[in-house]
Formats: C-alpha cells, structure tokens, sequence
C-alpha cells in the first residue's frame, strides 16, 4: 500500500478543501437552483427565474459546502495531528467535531445530535469506501490446480 | 521501518536486495538521464528528495518517505560495507563475530552521525571511489530525470502556491479568497456587533449580537469573494489553455471576464465598474505574484 502522493500534506490541504468544497457546492448549485427556479417560474420568465436563482443561492450553497469541507478537513489535520496514524477513524471523529461544531449555535441537544449523526454518515462513507476498494482490488491469481482426472 | 507518521512499514533496500518498497512506475521509467544543476542532494544509491528518498537498483526504483530517514539507519551505513554473506544481517540480525569481508572509509564515523544533512552536505563526504565495489558505482549510476519533476507543462505556469493542475489552482485559489473574505467580513461584522450590543442586556444576549453580526458579514463576503475567484480561476485555466501558455494578459483578462459576468444582471454601468476593478485586482495580483518571485 502506497502512501497518498496525490493529495498535498497536511496544514495547506485544508486551503484546497475549502476551495474544492465550495466550488462543488456552487457548480451543484447552479444545476440545483437553476432548475428549481426554472421549475417555480411563471411561464415567460423561466429563463430568468432560472438564473435569478442561480444568482441568488447557489453561493450559498456553495458556502455551505465550503464551511463544511474546511472545517472537516481542519479537524482531519488536527486528529491527524494528534492521533498520529491514518485510518478510517480519522475521519469520523473529524466528522463527530464537524457536525458537532456546525450545530453549536443550537444548544446542547441539537450539537449532540448533529454531532453523532455527522459521525455515523462518515462512517458509513469510510465503510462503503474500504468495501469499494476492497472489490475493485485486483483479484490475486491463484495456483492452477490441475483437473481432477476423469474416473474411468 | 515505521513511519511516525503514518505507522506503514517500509523496508530500505540495498544494492543487493531491489526490494519494490513503493513502486511509482510513472518514475521507475525515467531515471535514465543526466542530474541537471538543480540536483537533489545524493548518495551513492540513495537520491534524496524534497519529501522522500529514491532508491535506485539495477533494476528497481523505491520511494521511501523522509520521515524514515530522519536519523541516519545504522543498517543503511552497515550497506555501504556489506559483504555477500551478511547482506541480510540488518534485517535478520547479525552475530557480533561476523565482520563485514572489507570496510570502506566513509568519510565520516557512523557512530557520531545524528542527521543526515551533515553527512551529505560535507563536501567529499560521499566519494563514490571510496564506496563498496559492490554499490556497482564504476558502471555508473543511474539519475533520476527532474524534469518529471516539474509541476506543469505550462508556460510560465507556476504561480505562488505550486499547482499540479489546473484543479489546484482552482481549489486553492477559492479557498484562500473564501477563507479571506469569511475572516474580512467576520471581522468587520463583530466590529459591528460590538458596536451595537444592546445595553444593560445579558452576557448571553450579547454574544448572541456578535454572533448575529458575524454571521451576517462573513458568509455574505466570503460568499462573493469566493464565487469571483472561482469564475477567474476558470476562465484563467481556460485562457491558458487554448493560448497554451501563461501571462499577465491572460490574468487581466481573466479579470475583466469575471467581472463582467459577475455583475452582467445589474446593468451596462455596474458592470463596466466591475469590470475595472476585476481588471485592476488581476494586474495587483500578477504583481504580487512578481514580487514573491523575486
């Protein structure tokens, strides 16, 4: 198992997480809002239903995404950091201290709630990840058994 | 060997074991030429690297990362004077008794050695004719090509942070102006809170204003700021490559097409001012970008 050359190491990654979560979530966005504008407008104004729309949420959207993937990849370093070890675990802790953060503002219960529920959403994304790796591996060639002679 | 980081083990090779540690084909095929000026620092089969070693063999190509290297391996030092009877004692351990058939000076006494930057930058420290025969030296040694090394095939294609891609660019471009507009506008937004907190009001209620305000402030520009940077850098990747190259016209006029687009809905006039100022902030930031250079 090779080490991950592709991804930057640890404190600048979390500038292009920011980046790239936040362009995801505009470009989603666009698509997103651009369609439901076009949907909830009066016939003649769909086009600029549309696009007012797009104009008018998807940066929001996008800044959603964007809070949310920086703020996961900062607590990734930081468990990172302090774990020191790379595993699946990394991330839902990352994910308990991001849901947990994100839904401070809306007391004890709701942090607890958001919290847990972000943990199990990662974990399952870590578990269909592994499962996913685990069947795309290329299948070991095993030893050529010889056929089992005929019985006369 | 363990990594600190990373608790993966990894086993260094020497000349006489082409043990595949971590197989980079893209870089197996490429060590064929000449180390130019910009060299990294090597050893005699060990090229050292920004952030990991290549180790070469006749036949095999290793990275191994930089943490395994921080402190000088007895057993790497034990390679240079191995003999064919115990070139596996590192691994499988070594009976006091066995000495190595010849010992070659190495220019520096192993047991004093805490790093390696003070080995290999020493000059004449590492003289291949003092090296072990068997590091097959005298048939020469193999080089590690930099110019795969380089980070993009573009023209004048690096900018401050080093982009692999186009991707990059585009992430760390948005990131860094998000992230600055959450903190200018998060700023000036609790500036404005603790301006206005109602008085005689509870600690709770307070917090709550500054919050208020932030939270207003700060999404709102970092929104905007990262939407524009977002449009340049698209434009900007793009211009570059049908022009397949990289300037300062290529940035102005990613700037002015951005914000043109950004505020093409308000009207011809708020639009020209955008245009401008996109403009204008495209020449500051190539600018910036020359004086980091420099």
């Amino acid at each position: 198992m090779s080490a991950d050359h592709t991804r930057d190491p640890c404190p600048v990654v979390i500038l292009s997480d920011f980046g790239g979560a936040f362009s995801m979530g505009v470009i989603g966005g666009c698509f997103w809002h651009g369609i439901k504008g076009f949907r909830n407008s009066p016939y003649g104004e769909r086009t600029y239903g549309s696009f007012s729309a797009i104009r008018a949420r998807a940066p929001v959207v996008g800044g959603n995404f964007g809070v949310w993937g920086g703020l996961f990849s900062t607590f990734d370093c930081a468990v990172k950091g302090v774990r020191k070890r790379e595993d699946a675990w990394n991330a839902i802790i990352a994910g308990f201290f991001t849901g947990g953060s994100l839904a401070i503002r809306g007391g004890w219960k709701h942090t607890r709630n958001s919290a847990i529920s972000c943990a199990c959403f990662l974990g399952i994304i870590e578990g269909v990840g592994m499962m996913l790796q685990r069947v795309m591996a290329q299948p070991t060639i095993g030893p050529a058994f010889p056929e089992e002679p005929m019985k006369a | 060997m363990v990594c600190p980081n990373t608790k993966k083990k990894y086993i260094l090779p020497t000349t006489h074991l082409p043990t595949q540690i971590l197989a980079d084909e893209k870089r197996t095929a490429i060590i064929k030429k000449i180390i130019q000026q910009k060299s990294p620092i090597f050893l005699p089969h060990f090229f050292f690297r920004r952030d990991r070693i290549l180790t070469s063999t006749p036949s095999s190509v290793s990275f191994v990362p930089a943490c395994t290297i921080e402190k000088f391996p007895s057993y790497l030092l034990s390679s240079f004077h191995i003999s064919h009877n115990t070139q596996m004692s590192w691994l499988f351990g070594s009976s006091s008794t066995e000495k190595p058939a010849s010992t070659q000076s190495l220019g520096f006494d192993p047991s004093q050695v805490a790093d390696v930057s003070s080995i290999i930058l020493a000059p004449g420290a590492l003289d291949s004719s003092k090296l072990h025969p068997l590091a097959g030296l005298d048939k020469g040694i193999e080089y590690l090509d930099l110019e795969d090394d380089q980070l993009t095939d573009l023209e004048n294609g690096l900018s401050i942070i080093a982009a692999r891609n186009w991707r990059d660019n585009l992430c760390y471009g948005t990131g860094t102006m998000y992230l600055l507009g959450l903190g200018v506008g998060g700023a000036y937004g609790m500036q404005e809170g603790l301006a206005s907190l109602p008085a005689g009001s509870s600690g709770k209620l307070k917090l709550n204003t500054v919050l208020n305000h932030i939270t207003k402030r700060g999404p709102f520009l970092g929104n905007s700021a990262g939407v524009l940077a977002l449009i340049y850098n698209i434009f900007d990747s793009t211009i570059d490559h049908f022009r397949g190259k990289h300037d300062d016209f290529n940035s102005l006029a990613a700037g002015a097409l951005t914000g043109a687009l950004f505020r093409s809905a308000a009207g011809v006039k708020p639009m020209a001012y955008s245009t401008a100022i996109m403009t204008a902030g495209a020449g500051a930031w190539c600018a910036l970008k020359r004086f980091v250079a420099e």
